[in-house]
């Protein structure tokens, strides 16, 4: 499996990531030796083996519908927030 | 330095006392680089907490810049375990970014040297912690392991390192790396006392939908008269360094000495256990570390608009192995390869826990190494793919779900320290400290 | 000619307590960002526990949708970039949904029925609140992490028509069952259509086209036929495969056309995998027993209205198309001595048009108790059916007033004696005799002009009834 620009470029757009011009090479290369070591997982015969992984067999907890709020969270958050107004978490405008 | 079992003993103003010392200690061994910084809650035995566990009020970065301006608001589930058991977070200690690494050299606060060789890595991520530790600056430290980043350094720096079973230690408040690997463990002097704070971390956390949801504690029926039966993997260990070939040795028969039952064993070729961790730690830290925008916490690197906001805030607040791993994760789950990859890991993970699972119907614990060589030089894995490589020895017990615990055996001839790891069955710890305390006392490590 | 295929998705908002996954309030109106926690704020080291009464309306909702429940179904992560999504990740249920295999019947005016497939409902979390103010937006994330069930229909539907009435239904039955407001313009009731046209008989599903973000029953029917409009043409000029491809559009009320969003596609990937954070969500025997136990459906309610009340098919549909309106019917009924004829044209006719802007059946200042007495007072002929709209406008206006303070305020009480309307009927009858003579002659008309008066001369108070029995007796 082979990493290109084109792919990295897909990638760093999911990722919102920009690697800079002098890096990407680089980046492209490590990306490469690493897609083509985990390649070896195609040598496993995995027939028939669960498709997902989890430690126990357990159900998820469930919780009692039932509010707790510690407002000291959003206070503290919103006190140190990059930016703050009026209770609001503040970001440049978002183009549509 | 004062062990966490007496230190349990002293007073509040013996406490105190202790820990005004223990603060110029540490300010006179500051390029050591352990700690990032020192604050104090409570009054309790002083614990060094790793980067990324949330202690209130703290600074609690993760060893990243784009976390840089956050302040934890609440206390992760083990430091409240901490503060009810007398026991208080001092201090704040060193981690490769984001977890992310075997060295502690991608911190944003610089590398953080080996207490035994100021040239060489204390290991990583838990660097820091191992560091503060092994310098006899800190009692006893959290780390947390995903890939074994509490084991790997513990050996490195001569000090006992365990990962618990997952979901026996709460990860409600621990900055996630990979969701399904990580976990927080001790780090100490000696084995009795990383039992003792084993014992005080863990249990059920209605706060953790992935906590096992055990009580049972250790210290009560610790016991190292217990005759075992232990796995050695002798295939396992051909790759390692002559270093740790030696010290293999030397436990085995310190372990035979003990009145332990000796069985060699094989496990399937560890570079699949590579592939399967890297492809699902990743693609679970991709996911984990997309919250990470500068939109409501943290530094962020405001744009003309949104969107670059999130391009600047990411691209300068995260270092290159965090980008590197963000990239694979996304590349892992994105459309097309998702099955190939992902998938395939998971189903490798099975395959793992079955072999482990085999090997323990008969067998009490294994005996493995921890990393290929002593602590390297800085500098030395700075290619990706061999830093990964040196994590061959770790990674199938966190794949797994395992519990394991590296210890100290010996030095090598520059007085490095050598580390070996006994793995235990699910939820075995018991077994774990058992076989542990009894080779520890059989080798009688000097620090 | 062609033919319509359009499949819905809507997302309702769960009227639990707490969030989905942490336990901060989900009620509204709160300053911005106060119902937020470590969870919903997506700090390091929180992580998500799932809300039980969630879990308990979803099953809820399959019982009424006559679909399966799944005893097994998980979350999983979908990533997407936006300052509403804290964790830049939603949890919802993408491989397997807690309720599959759903149905829901829709009614024609004709009295025909078609069934609906429900194709599933699955719980996710909803993403906060961008409020855009010149160069800068606002984020709330009060509203993040509050509980969704996403229903997604089956393309089943064929006409706008069609549309509207599974809507319809669907939003009576969440109402019914309570499991959330359902209230469009508050968001707690989202559609999302899906479009495509076909050459009838062609069994192939063509280009699918999105439209979100209506907030209306009238706005979704007009985009619909427009959208379709806009796709038949493209088909028609030969221009269909570049004009119509898959994407959102969004509905333009002022233009009354669909446009593009820009850039939706290349976001697409979300990259689903499974929530490593959550165990698998299963439903006991005990969730099963418990959770399955729902209120009386609307199709249900509007059967047994017909039956046990005698009512048509027209008005039981009109009184159980909400569960407000069929609650307040009964309420009424509820009283001694109220017909339910009577009750219907009270409640569907005369309460109903005096329920305006604000002011609706919830809040009336007649409530159903107060209602069903008036009606009682008809029915016991305490009151003509004339006087009693009198009374019930007075009533509107005056809250704290009782039905018979009113009646007596007003005067309006009827009378029924005979003997009293007999001396009336004397009085006009000998008072225009000639009127008599031209009745007699054969101008039947004239028989208005003397109940007329005869209602006149009581104010309005003689039972019209025992009026016409009387008169008639009298005038032969």
């Amino acid at each position: 499996m082979q990493v290109d620009d084109a792919l990295l470029s897909r990638l760093e757009k999911l990722s919102f990531l920009k690697i800079s011009e002098d890096k990407r090479e680089e980046i492209i290369e490590q990306l490469s030796e690493i897609v083509g070591f985990v390649d070896n997982l195609s040598e496993l015969d995995t027939e028939g083996v669960d498709a997902t992984f989890a430690m126990s067999d357990a159900a998820t907890p469930l919780r009692e519908d039932t509010p707790d709020c510690n407002p000291e969270i959003h206070e503290e958050i919103l006190k140190h927030a990059p930016k703050s107004a009026d209770d609001f978490f503040i970001v440049p405008k978002i183009i549509e | 330095m004062i062990t966490l079992k007496e230190a349990l003993t002293l007073n509040k103003d013996e406490l105190n006392k202790f820990k005004d010392e223990l603060r110029n200690k540490i300010e006179a061994n500051k390029d050591l680089n352990a700690y990032i910084d020192v604050n104090s809650v409570g009054e309790g035995v002083p614990i060094a907490i790793k980067d990324n566990i949330q202690v209130k009020d703290w600074s609690i970065t993760s060893g990243s810049k784009i976390l840089q301006g956050y302040i934890a608001p609440y206390n992760a589930t083990v430091i409240k375990k901490l503060l009810d058991n007398g026991l208080s977070p001092f201090g704040r200690v060193n981690m490769d970014e984001f977890a992310m690494g075997s060295t502690t050299e991608s911190s944003f606060y610089g590398k953080t040297q080996n207490p035994h060789a100021s040239d060489r890595v204390p290991g990583g991520s838990s660097g820091g912690s191992a560091a503060a530790v092994g310098a006899g600056l800190a009692i006893a430290a959290l780390g947390s392991d995903t890939g074994g980043s509490i084991r790997q350094p513990a050996a490195f720096c001569g000090i006992v390192g365990m990962k618990p079973t997952y979901g026996r230690v709460s990860r409600y408040g621990l900055g996630a790396y990979a969701s399904s690997l990580d976990q927080i463990g001790p780090m100490t002097q000696n084995v009795e006392d990383a039992a003792i704070l084993y014992d005080i971390i863990s249990g059920s956390d209605e706060k953790d939908s992935t906590n096992a949801g055990r009580d049972d504690k250790v210290i009560p029926n610790l016991d190292a008269t217990r005759k075992l039966t232990i796995a050695v993997l002798p295939k396992y260990v051909e790759n390692a360094s002559q270093d740790i070939k030696d010290a293999y040795a030397k436990a085995i028969e310190a372990l035979k000495a003990a009145g332990h039952t000796i069985v060699e064993r094989e496990m399937m070729d560890a570079k699949y256990d590579i592939s399967a961790y890297y492809i699902t730690a990743t693609a679970e830290a991709t996911t984990n570390l997309a919250r990470y925008d500068g939109i409501r916490y943290g530094n962020r690197v405001e744009g003309k608009n949104l969107e670059e906001t999130f391009y600047n805030t990411r691209s300068e607040g995260f270092g290159d192995e965090v980008k590197r791993r963000i990239l694979l994760g996304n590349f892992v789950l994105s459309s097309g390869y998702y099955e190939a990859y992902y998938v395939k890991a998971q189903k490798t993970r099975h395959i793992i826990k079955d072999e482990y699972a085999k090997i323990f119907e008969d067998v009490d614990l294994i005996l493995s190494p921890v990393a290929p060589t002593v602590a390297p030089r800085f500098g030395e894995l700075a290619n990706p793919m061999d830093m990964y490589l040196s994590d061959i020895y770790t990674i199938s017990v966190n794949l797994a779900g395992l519990p394991a615990l590296s210890l100290p055996i010996t030095k090598n001839s520059e007085g490095m320290p050598v580390g070996l790891q006994l793995i235990a069955k699910a939820y075995d710890e018991q077994t774990l400290f058992d076989g542990a305390l009894s080779l520890e006392r059989e080798v009688a490590y000097k620090a | 000619m062609f033919e319509v295929v359009i499949g819905l998705e809507v997302h309702v908002q769960l009227n639990t307590k707490t969030k989905l996954f942490c336990s901060c309030p989900t009620s509204f109106n709160h300053k911005q960002n106060t119902n937020t926690c470590p969870t919903c704020l997506a700090l390091p080291g929180a992580l998500p526990v799932l809300n039980k009464e969630v879990v308990h309306k979803s099953i809820m909702l399959g019982t009424a949708l006559d679909a399966t429940i799944n005893r097994v179904s998980y979350f999983d992560r979908k990533s997407y970039f936006y300052p509403d999504s804290p964790s830049a990740y939603q949890i919802t249920q993408l491989y397997t949904p807690i309720v599959e295999h759903g149905k829901l019947q829709i009614d024609f005016e004709d009295g025909s029925n078609k069934t609906i497939r429900v194709n599933r409902a699955h719980i996710e979390a909803d993403a906060g609140k961008n409020i855009h103010d010149g160069d800068i937006s606002k984020v709330d994330l009060n509203r993040a992490g509050t509980p969704l069930l996403e229903i997604v229909s089956e393309p089943d539907l064929r006409s706008a028509e069609e549309a509207i009435l599974y809507l319809k239904k669907l939003h009576s039955i969440i109402r019914y069952i309570d499991i959330g407001d359902a209230n469009m313009q508050e968001g707690s009731f989202r559609v999302d259509v899906n479009v495509s046209i076909r050459p009838k008989g062609d069994e192939k599903l063509y280009t699918r086209v999105e439209i979100k973000n209506i907030n209306s029953f009238k706005f979704i029917q007009k985009a619909i036929e427009v959208e379709v409009s806009r796709q038949v043409e493209a088909w028609e000029d030969g221009t269909y495969d570049e004009e119509i491809v898959q994407e959102t559009r969004l509905f333009d009320q002022v233009k009354q056309e669909t446009r593009s969003m820009r850039g939706k596609e290349e976001a697409a990937d979300y990259r689903y995998f499974p929530e490593p954070d959550l165990l698998k969500c299963e439903v006991t025997d005990e969730m099963m027993e418990k959770y399955t136990k729902i209120p009386e459906l609307p199709d249900a309610k509007k059967e047994r209205f017909v039956s046990e009340y005698g009512m048509n098919q027209y008005n039981a549909s009109v009184i159980t198309s909400s569960v407000e309106m069929a609650n307040f019917f009964e309420t009424m009924m509820a009283e001694d001595g109220v017909s339910a004829k009577t009750a219907t044209t009270w409640l569907t006719v005369e309460l109903q048009a005096r329920l305006k802007g604000d002011v609706n059946i919830m809040n009336s200042p007649v409530d159903a108790k107060k209602l069903g007495f008036l009606v009682k007072r008809i029915d016991d002929k305490t009151i003509s059916g004339k006087a009693a709209k009198e009374v019930l406008d007075h009533l509107m206006e005056n809250e704290a007033v009782s039905v018979d303070d009113a009646i007596d305020t007003l005067g309006l009480k009827q009378v029924t004696d005979t003997g009293a309307i007999e001396a009336m009927c004397d009085e006009i009858i000998n008072a225009n005799q000639d009127k008599v003579e031209q009745y007699k002659a054969g101008k039947e008309k004239l028989f208005g002009f003397f109940v007329g008066q005869v209602m006149k001369a009581s104010k309005g108070s003689a039972n019209p009834q025992a009026v016409n029995e009387i008169l008639k007796a009298k005038l032969g």
